[in-house]
């Protein structure tokens, strides 16, 4: 708590001299003229040494009024209070509000606008960089995330102390963004204005630092990262091989380390598995805590699901939400992204989604998916996955250890590639077509059922995707 | 205080400071203007506490003195009044208006009861554009602006001064129009800065110095000055940073496409009819790159398709747009032909003239 002590400084005195001010001003003015003029003034500092009160108020119309015709009561009532003040100087000072949630409500957009991408995300606070919409509230904790999560938890209940730095990795679209900055959230409300946070992404973090080397204004961005007591990196991967960035990250790090302020980064590997991350900056990546985050089990997907939808006005038959929830496996975003686009067809083109609309959503959501992967590639890396060489997967052996891994690569032919069930038997060593359907069936059961074959099939999609 | 003053001349400075006139429950003399005869000057002002608006007009004056009088009392007189000129005189706590026939006794409020209008402190130095060209940058840029009480920031135009180009922006964070004068479009004393003008007061801006003058811009650290020939106008201007939108303009396309201005226009107009409650319209790419094809359907309603020739480079493309923003921005592009260019469904798109040098506007696709 002392890192967050010593930015404390509540001008409490001026606050308290200032009220009993006004309360006397209120008597000698009319009270028009005091809501007009003196309702949102606030005393600033007290010089008591040269005798100067500053006061503030929010716009020049009140400041010159203020100062030609009411300097002289003010004067007098101040120096009442404080007997050191000589004089006063008027100063503007912003009305530093942000919108009340009475507003936010009134705000909402007309009807379809919520579809309408927005070029600036307008919720992101231009101080923090973070999206008030990622909070723990809303983050689905299961298995998957268990550990990442704790681990922040304790990491901003305890900032700098606990886990310094905190590393979480994990797949694209699997929350880590929302994790990093429910955590920057978090601290921003539990310590207000106390405890700067400061979130941003390495790539915005690279383009600050060269345009600094370009520009000559390395101290500013030196002040900016230093001069905070938590800072979020997300997807620090992109660092690597840049050196002056490294070296510049480096140096930051160090800094605020040294200082115990918190660091929370992310990336989608662990520090080990960056190529070209520095060897000093591994070292110090892994001195800290390392947290995974992996694939959501269809529990969560569907838990997952159910939040999203709730937010919606319209409400989304739960059979759509199963069935999105075993369907889209790889990606949170992707999960997310198939709701949506739901959510437009019924709500916008009222078209009622049946099993087949939402099979071609799904395949439009997750098009990005290869298209030049051959069944050749499956078998081969199927094969490589179970450790299994590849003229097995063909030949007529039925032992165990053979029998599953033919029978995914069967199913992940279908899935991905859409062959026909002879086709998938020829694929696999000459088989008959029920030999395929059987394995098709039997896999996409399991899927459901058992989390670790999910979990495998997971792993060898994710590898036939980065062929 | 009297003066003789041309009815004409009354009705135009009436129709200037009518801008300011404010509404506030606290302090009624908001609805009041001042007249200050002074020194052979005849000034109108009047203030929101928002902006203030200043008008000068030629008028003779008898005897100096300052009175305030209601704005719709005394503009309703006015602006029925027949004669030709007419006089304005404080009798007492009472205003007098006269002319060959008519006499009106309007109550007076004391005029030191009416704001101090703030000055700017620093006046050596101004920007100057001609006001036909000010009028046409904030009309082309406020399209893209809409007032936000959740976003101060951007509920304004943003004017920046830097390189010797002079840069307006104005975004609602779905669309984007910036607008830029170079040297020769016109003159500047200041150093380089930028602020952000509040929506209300660049429309008003936008309204006024109907004739081709000279406008002088002033600033400080929270006022602007628009100085015209007899009118002026001061506002606050917005605390709190702009956002940084250059990073929003696409610097490359993966398409570009180059179509007539006005078959776009009309195309876009007749599929809109068909759009739905997202105002939703579908832009893409025909075959060869011959046609740009426009679609919208709604299950209640129908469909729609039209396709005009277009000359398309790069990637086929399909990306949905709220036809409003695309109306907006083909309306504010002067050229005849204008290019579109577009990267994916979820990037932002830009529209500018094929010859234009000063305009962009860039407006988000709608997902879906």
């Amino acid at each position: 708590m002392m890192v967050v002590m010593r930015l404390v400084h509540e001008p409490m005195e001026e606050r308290e001299i200032w009220k009993n001010v006004l309360g006397d001003i209120e008597l000698q003015i009319s009270k028009p003229n005091f809501l007009t003029w003196l309702k949102n003034s606030r005393l600033v500092s007290v010089d008591k040494k040269e005798g100067v009160g500053l006061v503030g108020l929010p716009n020049n119309f009140a400041k010159e009024w203020v100062k030609n015709r009411y300097h002289k009561i003010i004067l007098t009532s101040l120096r009442n209070m404080e007997g050191s003040i000589k004089n006063i100087d008027y100063v503007v000072v912003s009305q530093n509000r942000s919108a009340t949630n009475e507003e936010i409500k009134n705000d909402k957009k007309e009807d379809g606008a919520a579809l309408q991408s927005s070029l600036i995300d307008s919720k992101i606070d231009p101080k923090t960089n973070l999206n008030p919409k990622y909070t723990f509230k809303n983050f689905i904790v299961g298995s998957s995330n268990e550990l990442a999560t704790a681990a922040t938890q304790a990491a901003i209940k305890d900032i700098g102390k606990k886990y310094n730095p905190l590393f979480v990795y994990g797949g694209v679209g699997l929350g880590k963004t929302h994790l990093l900055q429910a955590a920057g959230n978090e601290v921003a409300s539990r310590y207000k204005n106390m405890a700067r946070v400061l979130y941003i992404s390495s790539e915005k973090f690279i383009n600050d630092v060269v345009w600094a080397i370009r520009n000559r204004r390395m101290e500013d961005v030196k002040k900016k990262y230093r001069d905070i007591d938590v800072l979020i990196i997300d997807d620090i991967q992109f660092i690597g091989g840049k050196t002056a960035t490294e070296q510049e990250f480096f140096y930051t790090f160090n800094t605020l380390h040294e200082n115990n302020k918190q660091i929370i980064i992310s990336s989608d590997r662990p520090p080990s598995a960056i190529p070209t991350l520095e060897e000093r900056l591994r070292s110090r990546f892994e001195g800290g805590m390392i947290a995974d985050v992996t694939y959501p089990d269809y529990e969560m997907r569907l838990a997952i699901l159910k939040t999203k939808a709730q937010t919606q006005p319209l409400s989304i038959h739960e059979n759509i939400l199963e069935q999105i929830a075993a369907k889209v496996q790889r990606n949170i975003r992707e999960l997310e992204g198939v709701l949506n686009k739901v959510i437009f067809y019924e709500q916008y083109k009222k078209q009622k989604i049946d099993t087949k609309k939402l099979d071609e959503i799904i395949g439009e959501a997750t098009q990005a998916t290869p298209k030049n992967i051959t069944p050749g590639d499956i078998i081969r890396v199927v094969a490589e996955f179970f450790e299994i060489p590849a003229s097995d997967m063909t030949n007529k052996s039925r032992k165990q250890e053979i029998v599953e891994p033919r029978q995914i690569a069967m199913f992940l032919m279908r899935d991905i590639l859409k062959l026909s069930f002879p086709h998938i038997g020829e694929k696999l060593g000459k088989r008959d077509h029920t030999t395929a359907i059987h394995a098709c069936e039997k896999i996409s059961r399991e899927t459901a059922q058992n989390p670790a074959i999910n979990q495998k099939i997971m792993l060898i999609r994710e590898r036939l995707y980065k062929l | 205080m009297k003066l003789i003053i041309l009815r004409t001349n009354l009705l135009e400075a009436l129709g200037s400071v009518e801008r300011a006139v404010g509404e506030n429950l606290n302090l009624p003399i908001l609805k009041n203007f001042l007249v200050r005869a002074l020194k052979g000057r005849i000034v109108f002002i009047s203030t929101n506490l928002e902006i203030a608006v200043e008008c000068e007009m030629s008028g003779k004056i008898i005897e100096d003195g300052e009175v305030t009088i209601p704005f719709s009392i005394f503009h309703s007189v006015v602006r029925n009044l027949a004669a030709e000129r007419i006089t304005l005189e404080k009798e007492k706590d009472k205003i007098l208006i006269s002319s060959d026939n008519y006499e009106g006794i309007i109550q007076d409020e004391d005029p030191k009861e009416f704001p101090i209008i703030p000055h700017i402190s620093n006046t050596g130095q101004c920007i100057k554009i001609k006001s036909d060209d000010l009028r046409e940058i904030f009309k082309n840029v406020l399209v893209s602006v809409q007032y936000s009480t959740l976003r101060p920031e951007i509920s304004g135009v943003f004017m920046s001064q830097s390189n010797n180009l002079l840069t307006f922006a104005g975004t609602d964070s779905f669309r984007l129009t910036e607008v830029w004068l170079g040297v020769g479009g016109y003159t500047s004393t200041l150093e380089d800065f930028s602020l952000t003008i509040p929506l209300r007061t660049a429309q008003e801006v936008a309204k006024m110095f109907s004739g081709s003058e000279e406008i002088s811009i002033f600033a400080d650290s929270n006022q602007i000055l628009f100085a015209g020939d007899h009118e002026k106008i001061i506002s606050r201007i917005i605390d709190g940073a702009f956002p940084d939108y250059q990073n929003i303009i696409p610097k490359d396309f993966k398409t570009e496409v180059v179509v007539q201005r006005e078959e776009f226009l009309s195309a876009v107009r007749l599929v809109s009819a068909f759009s739905g409650k997202a105002s939703d319209i579908r832009l893409k790419s025909g075959d060869n790159g011959k046609f740009l094809e426009i679609f919208s359907s709604d299950a209640a309603l129908g469909e729609s398709r039209y396709k005009i020739p277009a000359k398309i480079t790069g990637d086929d493309f399909m990306v949905i747009f709220n036809w409003r923003y695309l109306i907006d921005g083909l309306k504010i592009c002067r050229d005849d032909e204008v290019v579109f260019g577009v990267n994916s469904s979820d990037k932002p798109a830009e529209l500018r003239g094929s010859r234009e040098q000063n305009l962009l506007y860039v407006v988000m696709p709608i997902r879906g």
